[in-house]
């Protein structure tokens, strides 16, 4: 071995080395923590338990302990402990690595009488898919804070903005052949309604263009565009009508179901008071767009940590070159669109990894018990069966809190449910398999094992040393005196 | 009890119904008081509460004793375990039988001085009167946008958001809780099967249905509107008789009801009458004391007196692991689910590995140092009980029936405890530093710090273990193993940074100074993963442990502890530059 190796050796099973990784590592811990109370898990992650620098610490840790192993060669019986106590850790972090690289972990989202068998992950995926196949891109989560750095695409496209956290934002452009679009303004009359809800105001937007914007509720009412509701619907409600001459109509019912009928000529509709009838609320109009299209756009959202903040978003554009000029578009996630690409349709979709499993679970019932005289849930389980497997029982199976169930080499836990009134009865699964599990039993064993034994000898050898210095002290100041402290 | 939404209904007709009249169940009570022989609104002080005590309730998703059911109001309602020394069970009945000599005195908890101060109040009280807060304009403003807020979104409030305006929730809930007393709606003593609802002693006044449904609910109303009779009117023997016909009025209606259900009943009002741990820490004092006698007196005074410090200690234990006993008893369940409950735990803890390395090596310091940490862990858990609160309550369902869990949670806190021997221990070692103003007989400082080494290899182990039991747990019933929570982080953190102390030692770059020093420190990680992860950082998946408060009192300790560590280290710093 030349000199350089020897010492680069001597380097990596030095105990101070040693001391160090440890030290750092209790520090980087320490950090992780903090930081995932300040701001929350996926930040956490991202900056500590998932970095690069991380795993090079722990890499430097296991390095060093296999060093110091290889250091006491041969082993004699008395390196017994400390070799397992080591080598225990060595296993530990071998079956955490496997566990990172290739176990997997997802969730599967049941409601009652229905199957399921495709496991949703923590993942964002970017599929691009034409007549000829389709691609997926992983789009890494990164925190709030941190540069985003443009993704390339096929099809000259690419990810140029990312946001962590968004929340759609709608608006409606002049668009020649659009539909109809009005912005009311409703505000309750300060001296109809009660105190608590004076000087609430409220902005909505109805259009004409898509069965998700043709109606919406405000409080206690309902408005439309372009539409009535069935007849004998209870009021209070309200239908605005534009009308080929380019007037806007209405139609309204009061909640004592008094109707009322205007009409408001073309040029006046901006600003016009709409009288409904209704005294609690009046209503004008702030926009009006006689041919609308809508637009969704993402805006970092309200919340940018913690358990409340919403799902990414991206943003895609052209890279400019020819085929795709002036492109843009953006995805939340579980968004999809259509692009065309040189007369092709191409289909993106933004949406979480999934990943199908050899079988499906049926859900046949969800059941919560309550401690009594509470609300306070005391256990939760879901009563499932398995569908499409030829090897798996066919009995229905129930999956408790502390009762996984194990199949094809996937166990099933019971890890949450979704609130619903009068019961809920859609169950989440955590599904799982974790190759590297049986190292991680293995390594513990060796190290809790290793370190009894560790000190036991230790202990043997401080008992004589103990009783060495006891023989002394008692040696010296004479035995009349007794008693030891 | 702590769901104040119930309450808020209440509370304006609780303005009406408390000042002006009395309500609900007083009206039965007779109004002929000339001939009575003690005053309303006064304690029944010799009289005898315990039948009272014994007849069953239900509260907090559990069958209890009234005697429990009214501590914990007690508790909640004035902060104070026993308010002027009265018996809860007696304040209860008191509340309910004459409201009107209640309504003006302060017993209502208001306990934060920035809320004081939001509803105008006088800062430099902490308790005041049912009257002055109904009449409290600030507080019914916010009761209403309260429930303003309520009925729009019906998100549960975030514990950690804002301590003031959590502070102003549970005001409005202690007011709704005192006015349940007064109204009947907090007596939920009409048994129903399980896991319904009980009904309330007010509940069959309204519901004419549920009277006629329920064959017991008019059996169980008469004997508690006999026990409000008698005690407004003064009758102790009446009173006696009427909780005993009550008693078992409630017992006979539950449908599930068995002896060893009574037996447990009976536990859970003789724990509280002994309240054992509150007895235990006086037993560790005095141990503690002798202890210090066996170390300073030494000779043959010393030879004497350690086998009456051995029995005081056993004595001590004595107590500490029957009330332990009898606490697994009531709740049916080894009692580490809460901070209070691991305290007491972790103070066992001390005490036994000080006594098992007693054994191995008859050094009087452990046990003095074990009895003292054991003493003050004992003191601290009852010392705040409106922070850490004494109370048996159900479990999560994720922390249910899991031998695993119990187990893992066991251990790990086993190993906080052999840590907290290590850090009287390194106390104790830099005590001997500073009497020498930086420098210490070798000799002594060798032998302590072999006896601290000894600690912390029960603690690296335990901590160990449990640390990896609690990844056995989590893979069992979370399937995975480690998810990097902070909670197990913390533990991880603790037990790497007492193996860089170990490692370090080896290496040569901690001496025996150090050793005693870093010991002292270290233990600051086992304080983030005890109490720190639950009490300040406040997120991950153990959430059924989170609180908040206290965080004054722990980082003073800290605090102190770390100063302590410095002087020493400064003393011996001035010390050897001196010398050279």
């Amino acid at each position: 071995m030349s000199e350089v190796a020897v010492r680069i050796f001597r380097f990596f099973c030095s105990l101070k080395l040693a001391v160090c990784v440890l030290l750092s590592f209790a520090a980087s811990l320490a950090t992780g923590t903090i930081l995932e109370s300040l701001y929350d898990t996926p930040t956490a992650q991202f900056w500590v338990y998932r970095s690069l620098w991380f795993h090079l610490l722990l890499t430097t840790l296991g390095i060093n302990i296999f060093c110091v192993a290889m250091s006491r060669y041969p082993w004699k019986v008395r390196h017994l402990p400390f070799l397992l106590a080591h080598l225990g850790i060595l296993t530990l972090l071998t079956g955490a690595l496997i566990t990172e690289r290739i176990g997997f972990d997802g969730s599967l989202r049941i409601t009652e009488g229905e199957t399921a068998g495709s496991v949703e992950m923590e993942e964002a995926i970017l599929s691009l898919s034409d007549s000829q196949g389709s691609r997926s891109i992983v789009v890494p989560w990164i925190p709030p804070d941190v540069k985003f750095k443009t993704i390339a695409l096929p099809y000259d496209l690419q990810i140029d903005r990312y946001l962590s956290h968004s929340e759609p934002k709608f608006s409606f452009l002049p668009h020649e052949g659009g539909a109809p679009a009005v912005r009311l303004k409703l505000a309750v009359n300060r001296a109809m309604a009660g105190k608590s809800m004076a000087g609430i105001s409220q902005d909505i937007w109805l259009w004409a263009g898509s069965a998700n914007w043709t109606s919406t509720q405000a409080g206690a009412g309902r408005f439309f565009i372009g539409t009535t509701p069935p007849a004998g619907t209870p009021g209070p409600w309200l239908a605005v009508l534009p009308e080929k001459n380019g007037d806007l109509g209405y139609l309204a019912f009061s909640s004592k179901g008094e109707q009322r009928k205007g009409r408001i000529r073309k040029g006046n509709i901006l600003g016009a008071k709409i009288d409904a009838g209704w005294k609690v609320l009046s209503i004008s109009v702030g926009e009006w767009i006689p041919e609308a299209m809508s637009q969704v756009e993402y805006i970092p959202a309200h919340f940018q940590y913690g358990k409340d903040a919403p799902p990414p978003a991206i943003h895609l554009s052209s890279t400019g070159k020819a085929s795709q000029k002036n492109a843009e578009i953006w995805l939340g996630l579980g968004d999809q669109a259509a692009l065309k690409d040189k007369g092709a349709d191409i289909q993106i979709s933004f949406h979480p990894k999934t990943a199908a499993l050899p079988f499906a679970l049926k859900l046949n019932h969800f059941m919560i018990e309550h401690y009594e005289g509470t609300n306070n849930p005391s256990s939760f389980a879901s009563n499932v069966t398995i569908v499409g497997s030829d090897t798996a029982p066919k009995d229905p199976i129930t999956i408790s809190m502390n009762e996984p169930l194990k199949e094809g080499g996937f166990t099933f836990y019971q890890a949450s449910y979704e609130e619903a009134e009068p019961r809920p009865v859609t169950t989440i699964l955590s599904v799982n398999r974790d190759p590297g599990r049986w190292l991680k039993y293995l390594g513990s064993l060796l190290l809790v094992g290793g370190t009894i034994l560790l000190f036991v000898m230790r202990k043997m050898k401080l008992r004589q040393e103990i009783k060495a210095t006891a023989v002394s002290a008692k040696v010296a100041k004479g035995l009349s005196t007794g008693v030891l402290t | 009890m702590k769901n104040w939404k119930q309450w808020l209904g209440i509370l304006s007709i609780g303005v009406l119904a408390v000042t002006t009249t009395v309500s609900g169940l007083a009206i039965a009570a007779p109004n002929d008081l000339e001939n009575a022989g003690v005053a309303p609104g006064q304690q029944r002080t010799s009289w005898s509460f315990s039948d009272a005590g014994l007849i069953p309730v239900q509260s907090g998703g559990r069958i209890k004793p009234l005697d429990s059911f009214a501590r914990e109001l007690v508790l909640y309602v004035s902060g104070k375990t026993s308010f002027q020394n009265w018996n809860p069970v007696d304040m209860l009945f008191s509340w309910v039988s004459s409201p009107q000599e209640w309504e003006d005195r302060p017993f209502v908890q208001v306990a934060r001085v920035d809320v004081r101060k939001q509803l105008v109040l006088d800062p430099n009280r902490t308790l005041f009167a049912p009257r002055e807060l109904f009449k409290n304009q600030a507080l019914l403003q916010y009761a209403e946008r309260l429930g303003n807020i309520d009925s729009q979104m019906s998100k549960a409030p975030d514990p950690k958001s804002n301590p003031r305006e959590e502070e102003l929730k549970r005001l409005l809930d202690r007011l709704g809780t005192y006015h349940g007393v007064v109204s009947g709606d907090a007596w939920l003593v009409i048994p129903q099967k399980t896991p319904q609802v009980w009904l309330s002693l007010a509940s069959i006044k309204d519901e004419k249905k549920a009277l006629a449904v329920d064959p017991h609910a008019d059996a169980i109303r008469t004997q508690f509107v006999r026990m409000i009779k008698a005690y407004y009117g003064g009758d102790a023997a009446g009173f006696a008789t009427a909780s005993l016909d009550a008693r078992h009025a409630v017992e006979a209606a539950i449908p599930e009801w068995s002896e060893d259900m009574g037996r447990v009943v009976q536990a859970e009002e003789i724990y509280n009458r002994y309240r054992p741990f509150l007895f235990a820490w006086i037993f560790y004092f005095s141990a503690a004391l002798l202890w210090l006698g066996v170390i300073w007196l030494g000779g043959s005074v010393a030879g004497r007196l350690r086998p009456i410090a051995l029995g005081v200690t056993a004595l001590a234990l004595l107590i500490h692991v029957a009330g332990f006993g009898l606490r697994c008893y009531v709740a049916g369940r080894p009692p580490v689910s809460n901070m209070y409950e691991s305290i007491v735990w972790v103070s066992f803890g001390a005490v036994f590995f000080a006594t098992v390395i007693y054994a191995m090596s008859r050094q009087a310091v452990l046990l003095a140092v074990g009895c003292s940490l054991a003493g003050f862990g004992l003191i601290a858990a009852n010392s705040a009980p409106a922070l850490m609160d004494p109370g048996i309550h159900p479990l999560v369902p994720v922390l249910r029936s899991n031998y695993w869990l119990t187990i893992h949670v066991l251990t790990i806190t086993l190993g906080y405890a052999a840590f907290a021997l290590t850090l009287g221990m390194g106390n104790v070692t830099l005590f001997h530093f500073l009497k020498g103003g930086g420098d210490a007989p070798p000799a002594t400082v060798h032998r302590l710090n072999q006896l601290t080494y000894r600690a912390m290899q029960f603690g690296v182990v335990l901590l160990a273990a449990g640390t990896i039991l609690g990844g056995i747990w989590a893979d069992y019933s979370w399937g995975r193993f480690w998810g990097w929570d902070p909670k197990e982080v913390w533990a991880l953190t603790a037990l790497v940074t007492y193996l860089v102390i170990l490692h370090g030692r080896m290496a040569g770059w901690v001496g025996q100074f150090g050793y005693a020093a870093w010991t002292v420190v270290a233990f600051t990680s086992v304080v983030m993963a005890w109490y720190g992860v639950n009490f300040v950082l406040g997120v991950g998946l153990h959430s059924y442990g989170f609180s908040s408060g206290g965080r004054g009192v722990v980082a003073a300790f800290v605090g102190a502890q770390l100063a302590y560590v410095a002087g020493v280290a400064l003393l011996r710093l001035r010390k050897r530059a001196l010398a050279i």
